[in-house]
């Protein structure tokens, strides 16, 4: 209970930025946000609806400046196949989903969420799940796919 | 340019978007911090700040902004910032 004494400290703000939901994929969101953002930041989203909650970590992947529009940035962000640490949450943690992954959303989320079958190497459909569970995407897998590390996929 | 008309997700629900910013650890103690960041902060605004050390030793700690003041660090506009340590949330290992 130290942490103050901890050789070469580095800290980390985490800053809840104002913002408006403006579109949703299975791969990451857009916000409208007054806010300037740097490409690259990390950051959590969640999002709490009437039929689905969607917690992830999210990457900032591109920041477009509207000058002179009433909300002046236009962010999107890449959600992370990382799972969402504890102590982040701004909401109630209890309503979400356990993973809270949008594969784990996808019974409650209804036609709100873009989902899609997964599909074995012959073309047989596995069964429906988000498509974070395509290998093609980011994401969380399911349990019987084993997740390959993103620095791998990267090398690819 | 986006081809999409429509919004493919409508929520009248919550939705909150927070970032990670680094900070610079200036100085600290059990009751304050200082640090130096690339974004100011109003002063009494409290946020959450994870702290790292070699060996991957981590905690996160709820503070609250008590003083921001701009300053200039290698010509590039930063802001100090003082901040009071209200609690520790959780320490363990990354």
């Amino acid at each position: 209970m130290t942490w103050w004494t901890w050789p070469e400290l580095r800290g980390a703000v985490l800053e809840q930025i104002p913002g408006q939901l403006v579109d949703i994929g299975a791969g990451g969101c857009s916000l409208e946000t007054s806010t300037r953002l740097s490409s690259g930041t990390f950051g959590f989203v969640e999002i709490q609806g009437a039929d689905a909650s969607v917690a992830e970590v999210a990457r900032v992947c591109d920041v477009t400046e509207r000058p002179g529009a009433a909300v002046r940035f236009l962010v999107r962000l890449e959600f992370l196949p990382i799972a969402l640490p504890t102590h982040t949450g701004v909401m109630d943690r209890r309503s979400m989903t356990p993973e809270g992954s949008l594969a784990a959303a996808a019974e409650k989320a209804g036609s709100s969420l873009t989902l899609v079958p997964r599909r074995r190497a012959g073309g047989e459909v596995e069964g429906v799940s988000s498509a974070h569970g395509a290998p093609d995407s980011h994401g969380y897998a399911g349990p019987a796919l084993p997740v390959e590390p993103l620095a791998e996929r990267l090398k690819k | 340019m986006d081809r999409r008309r429509h919004g493919r997700y409508h929520t009248e629900g919550h939705v909150a978007v927070q970032v990670l910013r680094d900070v610079d650890v200036v100085r600290a103690s059990a009751r304050e911090i200082t640090v130096i960041s690339g974004s100011r902060a109003v002063t009494g605004s409290e946020m959450r700040m994870r702290v790292t050390a070699v060996g991957g030793r981590q905690a996160t700690l709820h503070v609250r902004t008590t003083g921001s003041q701009p300053q200039l660090v290698g010509g590039q506009l930063r802001y100090r910032l003082w901040m009071q340590v209200l609690s520790q949330e959780s320490e363990g290992m990354q």
